[in-house]
């Protein structure tokens, strides 16, 4: 049995995230189990994208702080947080009308997020049809960075300091002692004995609550995403959004490949199902070539499947829950690769007993059993 | 330039077509690729590499390695080596990644149709074509798609006799089978064709093909053959990309099937069977073969084949290997040495060749990626070539629907790859409830006779890598 300060189930970028900051503020005996490899869940399979275009202060202030996290952890830890905006194509007066008051509400937390002519988003990316785009909202300070390159840079860090990572440990049961004050964690491995347990398994969070005789509701939700052969890269800077065409997003990575997504049919039930489907790729190539005519002809070179995992009110858990040192990071429904900064920052202070400027009791897990359900954060893909 | 007198193939005078290759003319026959047309006219390097920006040109002319990418008619990343020439076609060069370009044409229909059909092949060669013709003699609907411009495969440029003691192909030109075999399938009422035309993906509720890079279709098929094949292996030396380095089965294609001719003279590195025949093939169309190089201690090939090309004067190196290639913009130089059997050059025993084409016939591994897709379990066998699908005695791997047969259930010859073909496509007909005893008899003549190929010492260690992917 091996004895820890904290352990956390889940290594994705919100586990590793938190294992960071927990460390900068010098809770160093930590231990970050993983079932599979660093960003093996829905993390790797993400579609890259990190925006602070939100409609609720919250969400907003969240992810504000996480670009400002971003841009340190990158220059820390050695990938690149590319700031080339996330750009709202808007095709109708109703649509525009709702991101102007978006975009107040972002810029009055300091967000400088702009509305666009068609012409200015042209001039962003060219191969935009742009013939019945009516305006953009367009956010400069949004971005991408690589999910690989981020997991594997923690994983680096983390090898050279004190966090321990391990990998390919699965958790097989918790049993809980002392009126679960000590949580002991069975894995495939080691065992560990620890006062401080973190629940960060994004899609399986609800299975690891089982172990404890909880009932987290998280539920996974297939999400599909594609990318194609390369093309000259800088040929599509920004993450372009149409809510119009299916909640569909695109951008480019750095290697040339066109990666994006699009919505989920609503009447899809939730699944642990992870094969993807002919029918998304037909939705999804039809729905890219018209967003850009020009790859109409792009080879999808692959194709997967990753989660949101829902919360009952589209908005993350983030907190200590029914037992004692006992801590949710979970529920991020489809946002959890892009707010893991803030989430890390926020939740390492909560942990450590600290405060934090940063709104983590709006996310408070307990709201969903007193039915304070939150509105539901802007969602798309 | 053509090959205009060939001991074995006549190549008949066709129409002529002219396209543009960076804005200048060039004339064409009809009915082959760009890539070969371009290779006639001597234009080796087909574009430059999408990150290092290296000049790139044909290296398996079969659409499997994707080096011989040109943009097309506004449409880029086109595989120019199974695409065939049209009048006044555009073909440009790439320099790096291509341009997302607007121009490109729609594809046609806007909505995607779905095709149904009892059985769905995927790969024309010997395994597909009579995994095709068979449970289409039984009575199914039989859909049979290919990534090139022709079926048949690799026999088509075949034009050696097949040995075996015991089977009715012995004797026969490669080439001479696969024509039987298209023209059966080709008149065959209940087989439908579709020629360059890619299967993208097996899905659960469908096999995506994107066809003729105009249309995409949707094909629901009872059950999936899938006859991809191999692909060429690549080993590593410098400068192992330049225009010049070909697979020895790209060359067999630029020669046998298109009559061009691919240089003056090569080095080839590869002493099995394919390096011996392809060396032989090399001779028969002109070019000098300066030597063949072999990592092994000894000819892997058949001693009659080996025999044959000493008889031409021409040096099997043995326990040589390759230090490298130099060029700037194509093959110039190649230089071997030995080595110490643990693979360390041995000093002054350096070879220089003169020579603008290499040719690798270092092994072939399965092209596995659809059964992959299709979540049929796979394992790695190295005397079948690599990743190989486990399969029953009737050729079905794990997945229910999908059967396999021919190198990419394991790198074979194509009497194998037949004979697999007929297992599956008669059991897949069985399972449809369509075939019967006749289809039965067959699985069990064609058993016995792949038994008989597999017989004796040389194929030892083939059995024991089949064996373990036996379910």
């Amino acid at each position: 049995m091996i004895e820890k300060d904290v352990v956390i189930i889940g290594a994705g970028s919100t586990g590793l995230a938190i294992a960071y900051y927990l460390s900068k503020h010098g809770v160093r005996d930590v231990t970050v189990l993983e079932k599979g490899y660093v960003g093996s869940g829905s993390t790797g399979r993400c579609g890259t994208g990190i925006r602070a275009q939100f409609a609720d202060e919250p969400t907003i202030r969240m992810m504000k702080r996480s670009e400002e996290n971003w841009k340190k952890l990158g220059e820390e830890i050695g990938f690149d947080f590319r700031q080339t905006g996330y750009l709202y194509l808007l095709y109708t007066e109703e649509e525009i009308e709702q991101y102007r008051k978006m975009k107040e509400l972002q810029n009055s937390l300091g967000v400088p997020t702009e509305i666009l002519s068609p012409a200015e988003a042209e001039e962003l990316c060219n191969l935009i049809d742009t013939s019945e785009v009516k305006a953009a909202s367009y956010n400069p300070e949004d971005g991408k960075a690589h999910p690989f390159e981020v997991t594997t840079g923690f994983k680096k860090y983390f090898q050279e300091g004190e966090v321990e990572l391990k990998e390919q440990r699965e958790v097989t049961g918790i049993e809980l002692e002392n009126g679960g004050k000590c949580k002991i964690v069975k894995t495939t491995g080691e065992n560990y004995r620890t006062e401080v347990l973190v629940n960060a398994a994004g899609g399986w969070a609800r299975n690891v609550g089982e172990m404890m005789g909880l009932e987290i509701p998280v539920t996974p939700y297939r999400h599909q995403a594609i990318i194609t052969e390369p093309f000259k890269p800088g040929s599509i800077e920004p993450m372009i959004i149409s809510m119009k065409h299916e909640d569909a997003y695109l951008t480019q990575t750095e290697r040339g490949g066109i990666i994006g997504g699009a919505g989920t049919p609503e009447d899809e039930p939730p699944t642990y199902e992870m094969r993807e489907t002919l029918s998304f790729e037909e939705r999804a190539s039809k729905v890219f070539s018209t967003i850009i005519p020009g790859l109409r002809h792009a080879r999808i070179l692959r194709h997967w499947a990753g989660y949101y995992a829902m919360s009952p009110d589209g908005n993350p858990m983030l907190g200590e829950y029914k037992i004692p040192g006992h801590y949710l990071a979970a529920g991020f429904s489809g946002h959890g690769y892009m707010m893991a900064p803030s989430v890390g920052e926020g939740l390492a202070k909560v942990i450590k007993g600290g405060r934090t400027d940063l709104p983590i009791d709006y996310y408070d897990p307990d709201r969903i059993d007193r039915g304070e359900l939150r509105e539901e954060a802007v969602q798309m893909g | 330039m053509r090959i205009d007198d060939h001991p074995i193939i006549s190549f008949p005078e066709r129409e002529t077509v002219t396209f543009s290759y960076e804005g200048e003319e060039v004339e064409a026959r009809k009915g082959e690729t760009i890539a070969a047309a371009l290779h006639n006219e001597g234009v080796v390097e087909l574009r430059k590499s999408g990150d290092q920006k290296r000049p790139r040109g044909l290296f398996c002319a079969i659409g499997k390695c994707s080096s011989c990418l040109m943009t097309v008619d506004g449409v880029p990343n086109v595989r120019t080596c199974i695409t065939l020439v049209r009048e006044d076609m555009e073909v440009k060069k790439q320099d790096g990644f291509p341009e997302i370009s607007p121009d490109a044409a729609p594809l046609e229909p806007d909505s995607i149709a779905t095709k149904v059909a009892d059985l769905l092949v995927i790969g024309g060669g010997p395994a597909g074509l009579k995994g095709a013709i068979t449970a289409a003699d039984a009575g199914a609907d039989v859909i049979i798609v290919d990534e090139n411009p022709f079926l048949g495969g690799q026999l088509i440029k075949q034009t050696h006799k097949f040995f075996g003691s015991s089977d009715q192909e012995a004797g026969t030109r490669g080439v001479e089978i696969g024509e039987e075999l298209i023209e059966r399938v080709e008149e065959h009422p209940k087989v439908e064709t579709m020629k360059s035309s890619s299967a993208v993906g097996i899905y659960e509720e469908a096999v995506g093909i994107y066809r003729n890079r105009k249309q995409f279709l949707k094909v629901d098929a009872g059950k999936t053959l899938i006859a991809t094949g191999a692909t060429e292996d690549m080993i590593t030396f410098p400068n192992n990309d330049l225009p010049g380095v070909y697979g020895a089965g790209g060359i067999q294609t630029l020669m046998n099937v298109y009559g061009v001719k691919p240089g003056d003279s090569v080095l080839m590195v590869g002493a099995g069977n394919v390096g011996l025949i392809v060396s032989y093939q090399l001779l028969q169309a002109g070019v000098d073969v300066e030597a063949i190089v072999e990592i092994a201690p000894e000819v892997g090939g058949y001693f009659v084949h080996a025999a044959k090309i000493r008889r031409f004067g021409v040096p099997i190196l043995t326990g040589h290997k390759v230090l490298e290639v130099e060029g700037e913009e194509r093959v110039k130089r190649v230089r071997v040495a030995e080595h110490d059997g643990a693979g360390e050059t041995i000093q002054s025993t350096e070879r220089e060749y003169e020579v603008d084409i290499m040719a690798l016939a270092v092994g072939l591994s399965p092209s596995y990626k659809l059964l992959h897709h299709a979540g049929s379990e796979l394992k790695f066998q190295p005397k079948l070539g690599g990743y190989v699908p486990e399969r029953d005695e009737r050729m079905k791997t794990t997945r229910e629907d999908v059967y396999v047969a021919g190198d990419v259930a394991g790198v074979e010859e194509a009497t194998a790859a037949m004979l697999e073909g007929t297992i599956a496509g008669a059991d897949a007909a069985i399972e449809l409830g369509i075939g019967g005893k006749a289809e039965n008899e067959l699985i069990s003549e064609s058993r016995d006779k792949l038994k008989e190929l597999r017989a004796g010492p040389y194929y030892e260690e083939l059995r024991k890598n089949l064996k373990e992917v036996q379910t």
